[in-house]
């Protein structure tokens, strides 16, 4: 069955406007005293609509391998997995999967630039990312769980990361794109950007966008990012407010 | 192991300032490819060896009849990457590196995810029989932007192969010997390039093509994938300097331009090959 | 009658002029292509390099040879030859010269798969260490006899002449001495056969070690490549 991605009447298959984020929930985590049977140094869990996903971030620590050791700055590990459980498909995944390599390598990459590395020299960071429940946009909602799960555990940063994905379906462009519309062949951006500076740090696209329809996505996921800001930044803040009572 | 040398501080300073002048190392413009050379059919249909100034890259296309996944119609595309250490000495045998598994996933994606190839026309018998083609890619020397050459050589090597002829009489499938039938070529929609950009100086400058030596340097890159048809296959950036989204348009802009340059010279290594076979 | 090889040559003790490249690849200390025919084989050489703490030998180099095949993943075969070749290196490089460093080399097949590919891959091999600079005893050179199914004897076969084969001798001869460096036979033969292509290989392979020269004296001279076609 094919139907229209933004229907005549102007709705999405999940009752959206083309230009409105999922809903936003979150939970910063060791303040509040959850996970801290994990031992990590800070966490958060974050859903975006029916993506749920937990992030953990332990260190800076000694690392665990010697030759991780870096003598000007500290060494940044992640680790990516999706949960069996997470989709309609229960497929065991591999281990060695090369899509879940990807997403740590990209996340780990787009961290580094951002998080004062030089701060920590000979010691590590790592950051586990588990997807609990998959329905699109799990880059997206990976790296805004991953800026509060850090700021959750202390660690400095030039400034936040905010992430957002948008796509282009029959004539739209459509914000936060979920699993259902991913299945439609839309083509996704998932755009990271630093607030502060406004500018670019994550960009990430599959699947073909023509190039003309390109600046008119890549807008609204900017767009996006920015009211995305404002949801972290006031999470952020009242998780303090409550640790400052 | 002693793997790359690293970089002195002079070395760094001098590419960078000399971008700063407009000026890069090997004397190019910051919109230039280095010089590309395409050999076709060294080896046979759906071989290819492409050089991109040192960089060289070679990938062999082969192809093999399977049974697919439950009840599906659709062939297999499958890629092999391998480092070889021979490329470099930071490259050890049998170990998955990061840049491995990033370039591996932009090539399956550059192809197989944009459906550059019609996988349906690879099936022989729904459900029964299909064509698994795999693309194996050998990285033989290590200058620099791997990955353009690797997606240039991949595309030329799909372009260039040849499968044997297939009949289907009731269930007998026979596979016509390349000699008794004239092998078919892949029906491939359409040509996706990868265009790799360096940045410098926080995300100001910017050059097309970066050679190992600007690799080692620049504070980020920007990749883009696009077609003939202006159409953007994938696009990949991760961490690095920031940039604005008018620098990102402008990008993929020229990158449009540079594809369409080099599906001229993929061509012309076509038609040129095809001419000696006659 | 005139014999007609299935590559156009009319001599069943024909050498194909081999096809050597110096120097082909730029980050490898050494490296060469060498082909017999359509079989061709590119061989990179590191070293002498710093050699991993497990592997460091007191007295002299270790020597480390990695073969990958054209398509897939290296099995068993590839394990042969890289066996064999480090064998023969074993016994080639002046590695006493250089203790508790590593040279590794490392060949790819570029082309064709059939056990032709040793002899090139040997060949490339010992070109490549030369392109690179280290220490040689002797220079090894070597090639391919076969006894086909009439109990002719071919030397250089190609792929399809292989096929139809009694028995396959790769042979590898010194130049300084003469003699057998290494030999790997397979197949059913005799006595006699065995000797009359040891005869036929010994003064093929005087004449791969002429190439050789030729090689490196125009490297020397400051072309690199060779064509002989």
């Amino acid at each position: 069955m094919k139907s229209d991605v933004v229907s005549p009447e102007g709705f999405r298959c999940d009752g959206r406007r083309p230009n409105e984020l999922r809903r936003f929930n979150c939970d910063m985590g060791t303040a509040s005293g959850g996970y801290a049977g994990s031992g990590a140094d800070g966490a958060a869990y974050v859903e975006q609509g029916n993506t749920r996903c937990l992030v953990l971030v332990f260190g800076p620590k000694e690392p665990s391998m010697r030759s991780a050791v870096l003598h000007d700055r500290a060494t940044l590990s992640v680790e990516f997995n999706i949960a069996s459980f997470s989709s309609g498909e229960r497929k065991t995944k591999l281990r060695k999967d090369k899509r879940l390599l990807e997403m740590a390598s990209i996340i780990k990459s787009t961290f580094e630039s951002v998080i004062l590395m030089s701060s920590f020299p000979r010691s590590e960071i790592t950051i586990q990312i588990q997807i609990l429940q998959f329905d699109g946009g799990s880059l997206h909602t990976a790296v805004n769980a991953t800026t509060l799960a850090l700021m959750n555990a202390g660690i400095p940063m030039e400034d936040y990361v905010v992430a957002c994905s948008a796509g282009f379906g029959n004539g739209h462009p459509i914000l936060d794109v979920n699993y259902t519309e991913e299945g439609m062949d839309v083509p996704v951006i998932s755009l990271g950007i630093t607030p502060r500076s406004g500018k670019v740090i994550l960009l990430n696209l599959e699947s073909r966008l023509h190039l003309d329809e390109f600046e008119k996505v890549v807008t609204l996921a900017r767009d996006g990012c920015t009211q995305m800001h404002e949801i972290l930044d006031t999470a952020v803040r009242s998780s303090a407010e409550a640790l400052a009572r | 192991m002693s793997g790359e040398q690293f970089l002195s501080t002079s070395e760094r300073t001098f590419v960078v300032n000399a971008l700063r002048e407009g000026i890069r190392v090997d004397g190019r413009g910051a919109y230039e490819f280095r010089g590309l050379s395409i050999e076709l059919g060294g080896g046979g249909f759906g071989s290819a060896e492409v050089l991109l100034g040192k960089t060289r890259v070679l990938a062999n296309v082969s192809a093999e009849v399977v049974r697919p996944t439950a009840n599906s119609a659709e062939g297999f595309v499958l890629f092999n990457t391998s480092f070889s250490p021979m490329a470099s000495p930071a490259f050890e045998a049998g170990r998955l590196t990061e840049e491995e598994v990033l370039v591996s996933r932009m090539l399956e994606k550059a192809v197989r995810r944009s459906r550059a190839i019609d996988t349906e026309g690879l099936c022989i018998v729904a459900g029964e029989k299909v064509w698994s083609i795999r693309v194996d890619i050998h990285v033989l020397d290590h200058e620099g932007n791997i990955l353009d050459c690797a997606c240039i050589a991949a595309i030329s090597a799909l372009l260039h192969f040849r499968r044997p002829d297939v009949t289907v009489e009731g269930d007998q499938v026979t596979i016509h010997p390349m000699d008794e039938r004239n092998p078919i070529p892949l029906s491939i929609h359409h040509i996706p390039i990868c265009i790799s950009f360096g940045f410098f100086d926080k995300g100001e400058r910017v050059v097309v093509d970066p050679t190992h030596l600007e690799e080692q340097v620049q504070d980020g890159d920007f990749i883009v994938v696009v077609n003939t048809h202006r159409e953007l296959c994938t696009m990949s950036k991760a961490g690095g300097a920031g940039l604005d989204v008018a620098r990102i348009v402008q990008c993929t802009e020229v990158a449009a331009a540079k594809a369409a340059e080099v599906t001229e010279l993929i061509r012309g290594a076509l038609t040129k090959s095809n001419e000696i076979k006659k | 009658m005139v014999l007609q090889r299935s590559d156009g040559r009319t001599d069943n003790l024909q050498l194909r002029p081999p096809t050597t490249t110096l120097s082909p690849l730029s980050r490898a200390d050494g490296s060469a292509r060498f082909a017999y025919g359509k079989s061709a084989v590119l061989a990179a050489v590191y070293g002498p390099k710093e050699v991993r703490l497990r592997d460091e030998l007191l007295d002299s180099a270790k020597i480390e040879v990695l073969f990958r095949p054209l398509v897939g993943l290296s099995g068993t075969t590839e394990r042969l030859y890289e066996k064999t070749i480090r064998e023969i290196l074993e016994s080639v490089i002046l590695k006493h010269l250089h203790p508790r460093t590593s040279v590794q080399t490392f060949e790819g097949a570029d082309d064709d798969s059939s056990s032709l590919i040793l002899s090139c891959a040997i060949n490339a091999t010992i070109l490549a260490l030369m392109d690179a600079g280290v220490g040689l005893k002797s220079m090894v050179a070597s090639v391919t006899c076969i006894i086909d199914d009439s109990n002719q004897l071919v030397l250089d076969p190609s792929a399809e002449e292989i096929k139809g084969a009694k028995s396959v001798h790769v042979f590898t001869f010194d130049n300084v001495s003469k003699d057998v460096t290494s030999c790997v036979s397979t197949g059913v033969y005799t006595y006699e056969q065995y000797k009359s292509v040891f005869e036929v290989s010994q003064s093929a392979c005087a004449s791969v070690q002429a190439v050789y020269r030729q090689t490196m004296e125009n490297k020397v001279g400051g072309v690199e490549t060779v064509d002989e076609e």
